[in-house]
């Protein structure tokens, strides 16, 4: 354990210290025995953002079931308190045993987005573990990594020692089982790392080359043993019925980002967004029942005496029965004064009648994201709806009281002309004008709208994976002009920064060269990256310089479907053919149902057995 | 059935004392769910739950007589009210009594004086004569004045004042080692307050009892009311 006095002494200094102290409601602590194999969730965010991700919940608590396995977790500490650790010479510590993190036999990390690589070694950094793979040894926690992000596992290869592909649900059970097994027979790590990579979902990247074309682009990525698989496929739960689901879950001290309980409804989304990563790696769509979701919804109300549930997922309004569901829910909790909040909804009629129904007298904002400014635009990025979809639900949301409104916008997408920024302008003109195009007397509240626009960045296992991004230069001219003509006392406009984008991109499809661009960033003194406090676009591009990698080979680089990618190797269930095949309908600005109306062919039904 | 109207007395300790008075409040009102206790909620367009606590606690500081009134949908006994609502309780939060409350006035509004047990470790080798001599010389004086910068309609504005008579009884218990504990009684509440924060930094000031800031612990003891001249629980 830790010096316990001298935490006591720290904590007072620091910003938010319930940050570091665990003990909350529904947290497991458990005695050690020389059975027990100890797992870190490692969240490489701040303590309200890691407590806000449901996968966190999910994980700590299934993991927890087991007797032997021992899960606690590993946040990132802001910077006052990361400066008072180093000073003090205290390694990171589990929330739960105040151990330090070097006597864990695991430590996992969720990849939910690039910026937040630098925080992993950081954090590797202060429980005093090696940073790189290579250098760690037999007495070093074995390290971890999964989630979104882990899709294109090659930029943190020098760090991580496996990948985990896909859902996590059955695949941690199974390498920690196989981890307790070695352990018995005094195996070592790197027979354990060899046998973990049998366990299909599992990439352990130190058992693989890779050679390079003169060009820079990939030649051959290929196991060093012929034993070692070629190709690694995700793993999935088939149900979602039968999947494991916490019924309590921690209730955290201070305000986390999302502090309330998050039904998750569904996982994988239908609509086959062009630009959207998640809509591809999340699929097949496999629904909760409603009887399913009432009940846990019961039990973990009154495990947390939460005031708030709020429903997960992709597109909360294509969840099957969604009318019954919030009808069943508003029943059952509204007289507890308990709340219903429904995040990426789909806003039409149908959507708003819903929000009335458990909004009842407070009306927060509407958000709408039409991601493009014209109709050729929107259709190019298959996103399938029309100005007329918008501007009927808006009309509808005004009539109804409704003042204040978001539009998110996407600048850079593919194809893009001037004409489709200007189209972003005259939408968000259009949905003033409405506003104020009705008779005096029907204009309730003071009508607030707020556009942003973010800077595209081409993610792996999409459609526009091959695509070059738009360079900063580019961007910054584009929000230049933006600014120029949005002007307009009602209308609000915010803007992502290029410079993150443009590093996001480089990452996204980053390849194991990244990887030492990646530990060279953090060398320099790059964390918190997402942060923009804490970002210096100054220290990464030094980065860069020193390790002689070019950033712009990786954002603003077209690439031929002849080109082996650094993700290749990976299996997501959907078919490179299909994402060629929706790039080039991209081209001709052709549509692609939403397969819930048919099956688009997609190729996860084969993967997976039927399972859509 | 019992009354609706509680007041009761809880503790603050452990790691519970990092928890902010709003974070404090967002515990209670999950407690309450969680026992199934419903608490009545304001009208109007946002309600809230019926929950007040007597007065904030600095973070870190711990405390055993922190107070907060709730109100209830329906009346319980107390006896199980304290059983139900401890057994949901997160640790160092533990509620020590309750009993309905029969006036009408907010609890804050009723509390007029704290008093602390504090710990502090001097940065001078003090003899306990010198030490003693300190705490006279303190006591001994008419002003103490401390000012406070407040914003009064965008300006800052620098207010003065005299906290001397805020400061009821300050006696050392203990002094070891450079260790000093003494316990004292301050004005505390809605008609002036005074932290033991402000205490030890106006000491120094004034008497040059300097102290090592990362070893001093507070710990409030209890709250007060005035009733007829005299201190009185607020039970």
């Amino acid at each position: 354990m830790i010096d316990m006095k001298l935490l006591e002494k720290i904590l007072p200094t620091v910003e938010k210290p319930a940050r570091y102290i665990g003990g909350e409601l529904n947290s497991i602590v458990k005695e050690v025995t020389d059975e027990t194999v100890r797992f870190g969730f490692g969240f490489p965010d701040v303590y309200e953002i890691a407590m806000s991700h449901l996968g966190m919940h999910i994980l700590y608590n299934l993991l927890n079931e087991t007797d032997y396995i021992y899960c606690e977790r590993v946040f990132t500490p802001w910077a006052d308190m990361e400066k008072e650790m180093r000073e003090n010479n205290i390694p990171l510590y589990g929330l739960e045993s105040k151990d330090s993190i070097q006597e864990l036999d695991f430590l996992g990390f969720t990849l939910q987005y690039e910026m937040s690589y630098t925080n992993i070694l950081n954090m590797i950094d202060l429980g005093n573990i090696p940073v790189l793979s290579a250098d760690r040894g037999e007495n070093d926690p074995i390290i971890v990594a999964g989630g979104p992000c882990a899709y294109n596992p090659e930029p943190l290869v020098d760090v991580i020692d496996f990948f985990i592909l896909g859902e996590g649900e059955e695949v941690n059970i199974e390498f920690i089982d196989l981890f307790k097994k070695f352990r018995e027979q005094g195996k070592t790590r790197r027979e354990y790392l060899e046998a973990v990579s049998e366990i299909e979902g599992i990439y352990v990247p130190s058992l693989y080359d890779v050679t390079y074309k003169e060009d820079g682009t990939i030649e051959e990525f290929f196991p060093k043993d012929s034993k070692f698989p070629r190709t690694i496929k995700k793993r999935i739960v088939t149900s979602l019925d039968t999947t494991y689901f916490p019924e309590k879950i921690i209730v955290p001290f201070i305000e986390a980002v999302h502090d309330r309980v998050m039904l998750e409804i569904f996982r994988g989304c239908t609509r086959g967004c062009r630009f959207c990563q998640a809509g591809i790696i999340y699929r097949p769509v496999r629904e909760r029942s409603v009887e399913t979701l009432l009940d846990l919804a019961k039990k973990l109300i009154t495990a947390t005496g939460y005031e708030e549930i709020s429903l997960s997922s992709l597109s909360t309004s294509d969840y099957s029965r969604i009318e019954e569901l919030v009808i069943k829910l508003m029943d059952e909790f509204k007289s507890q004064k308990i709340g219903l909040s429904l995040p990426s909804l789909r806003i039409d009629n149908f959507s708003i009648d819903i929000i009335e129904e458990i909004q009842e007298v407070r009306k927060t904002g509407l958000t709408f994201a039409p991601e493009a400014g014209t109709q050729r635009l929107r259709d190019v990025i298959n996103k399938g709806i029309t100005e007329d979809d918008i501007m009927g639900s808006v009309n509808d949301a005004f009539s109804r009281g409704w003042s204040t409104v978001k539009l998110y916008f996407m600048i850079g997408l593919p194809t893009e002309t001037h004409e489709d920024l200007q189209g972003i302008k005259d939408l968000t003109f259009k949905v003033k004008d409405q506003f104020f195009d009705r008779p005096k007397e029907e204009i309730e509240g003071d009508l607030k709208i707020t556009a942003s626009t973010s800077c595209f960045v081409p993610k792996p296992f999409t459609p526009f994976q091959w695509y070059a991004q738009d360079t900063i230069e580019e961007f910054d001219e584009k929000i230049k002009f933006l600014k120029s003509i949005m002007k307009e006392k009602k209308i609000k406009y915010n803007h992502h920064d290029s410079p993150v984008s443009f590093l996001e991109a480089v990452i996204a499809r980053g390849d194991r060269r990244v990887s030492k661009v990646i530990v060279q960033a953090w060398k320099n003194g790059c964390r918190f990256d997402g942060w923009s406090e804490h970002f210096s676009f100054e220290k990464w591009m030094d980065a860069f310089e020193q390790t002689g990698v070019d950033p712009h080979f990786y954002a603003n680089r077209t690439r031929e479907y002849s080109e082996i990618l650094p993700w290749d190797f990976i299996d997501i269930g959907v078919d490179k053919q299909y994402l060629i095949d929706e790039n080039e309908k991209s081209k001709t600005e052709s549509l692609t149902h939403d397969c819930r109306d048919g099956c688009t062919n997609c190729g996860i039904n084969k993967s997976f057995g039927g399972v859509c | 059935m019992g009354n609706t109207h509680i007041r009761m007395k809880f503790t603050k300790c452990n790691n519970s004392k990092y928890i902010s008075h709003l974070d404090l409040m967002r515990l209670f009102q999950r407690a309450f769910r969680r026992a199934g206790l419903h608490l009545k909620h304001t009208e109007g367009f946002n309600p809230q739950p019926k929950l007040a606590f007597a007065t904030a606690l600095s973070l870190g500081t711990t405390s055993e007589g922190e107070y907060l009134d709730a109100e209830l949908e329906e009346g319980i006994d107390l006896l199980p009210f304290k059983q139900t609502i401890n057994s949901v309780l997160p640790d160092g939060v533990v509620v020590l009594d309750a009993n309905y409350r029969t006036d009408k006035e907010s609890i804050a509004s009723l509390i007029r004086y704290g008093t602390y047990i504090v710990e502090v470790t001097l940065q001078d080798d003090l003899s306990k004569e010198e030490l003693e001599e300190k705490f006279e010389k303190y006591l001994s004086l008419e002003e103490i004045m401390v000012t406070k910068k407040k914003k009064k309609r965008g300006r800052m504005v620098i207010k003065e004042s005299n906290i001397r008579e805020l400061i009821i009884s300050l006696d050392i218990l203990m002094y070891e080692d450079k260790k000093v504990t003494f316990k004292t009684t301050l004005v505390t509440g809605s008609n002036g307050n005074l932290k033991p924060e402000l205490l030890l930094e106006t000491m120094e000031r004034y008497v040059e009892l300097r102290v090592d800031e990362r070893e001093t612990h507070i710990h409030r003891l209890d709250l007060y009311v005035e009733q007829d001249g005299e201190m009185a629980s607020p039970l």
